[in-house]
């Protein structure tokens, strides 16, 4: 298959061929959803090795339900709802701490930069302050309630309608709304009381 | 509305959730009370800040692992299902389960009773009265233990110990 031909296939026929063991069909599903499976799990857990490990869990759940797998709903609402899921029980197993890593780029796994090249790069010291600001938000956003904070992720980065997050995360739309007023207003307290 | 009402609904408003005249009311309100406007303002100014969080990669092994824990898991079209069966499960679980069990059951039972009752060499009364009153063998089914069940076997072997100790 041509990568255009990759492209055109849709989630629900890929599961379709993974039921059947299609290897490709698999890694293609993977490559497209990989980014961001992984960034959703690492925003809600705060860990990046971990969200690895949970991201993989996700895609093997995936594999294996494939033979199963009837297309009753979008299938980022489900494979969304399996990494939500994975991320309450990592959180509850590993009895989450408020510390966590750093989101600093590492030889490895870089962290995207905008704006980092030519004439407008910023300085060593604009990036030291921006590393350092990340790192604060990051840190108000995990010392949410789970339940919050995968709220916030769903609908910041990921921009699902309360609707969606609703179905992903198993409660009502009320809940969700309610969910999400009480997560802005903790961040507001933290993030805003540090710069006053 | 009053401020409190209003606050509660400015993050759905921020959010795009919110549609028609409570749009507009919201609207109204927003223009005449600078403190909801203010809140408003710092709901935008944080949520915009959380875009500083920066997007992380995948590590370079993270496929390469992924499809060997793929390569490990077992083969589930292994050579005991059949897809007839296959289909029965999925349709029809609970169903399928129970009468397996069912079928299970009563086989055992009934081979442990007649493996049971073949070993004895004496049978006690009521089961010989059993057997030898009625001359309708359809009728032993309405009996305890007709013959050859496991509850016959329980009995014989009952039977079997106090002879025994006797």
């Amino acid at each position: 298959m041509t990568v255009a031909e990759d492209n055109s296939l849709s989630d629900e026929e890929l599961m379709a061929r993974i039921a059947g063991s299609d290897a490709r069909a698999f890694e293609i599903l993977v490559k497209r959803h990989q980014r961001r499976i992984l960034n959703l799990i690492y925003r809600s857990i705060g860990d990046r090795i971990q969200a690895e490990d949970v991201a993989q869990e996700v895609f093997l759940r995936v594999w294996r339900a494939a033979e199963n797998y009837e297309p009753k709903a979008k299938f980022t609402t489900w494979i969304y709802r399996i990494a939500v899921n994975l991320c309450l029980d990592s959180i509850k197993s590993t009895h989450y701490r408020q510390s966590f890593v750093h989101p600093e780029g590492d030889s490895e796994s870089p962290i995207k930069h905008e704006g980092s090249v030519g004439k407008d790069a910023p300085s060593p010291e604009e990036l030291l302050i921006d590393a350092e600001e990340s790192g604060r938000i990051f840190a108000a956003l995990q010392g949410l309630p789970a339940s919050q904070r995968l709220a916030v992720v769903l609908k910041k980065f990921d921009n699902l309608s309360y609707d969606e997050i609703s179905r992903t995360l198993g409660c009502s739309v009320a809940a969700v709304e309610s969910l999400l007023v009480r997560a802005k207003r903790t961040l507001r307290e933290k993030l805003l009381s540090h710069r006053s | 509305m009053n401020c409190h009402r209003i606050k509660k609904r400015l993050a759905a408003d921020q959010d795009g959730e919110i549609g028609g005249k409570e749009r507009e009311r919201i609207s109204a309100h927003l223009r005449d009370c600078p403190s909801c406007r203010i809140v408003l303002a710092e709901l935008e100014q944080v949520w915009q800040s959380l875009e500083k969080i920066p997007e992380i990669q995948a590590s370079p092994g993270f496929e390469r692992r992924l499809f060997a824990r793929v390569n490990a898991v077992p083969d589930p079209r292994s050579w005991w299902r059949f897809p007839w069966a296959s289909w029965i499960y999925r349709a029809y679980p609970a169903s399928a389960m129970a009468a397996v069990l069912l079928l299970v059951g009563t086989l055992l039972g009934g081979y442990l009773g007649n493996a049971v009752v073949s070993g004895l060499s004496s049978a006690p009364a009521q089961v010989h009265a059993s057997r030898t009153d009625t001359g309708i063998v359809s009728f032993w089914v309405f009996a305890a233990a007709p013959p050859g069940t496991l509850g016959d076997g329980y009995l014989r072997i009952a039977h079997f110990t106090e002879e025994y100790r006797k």
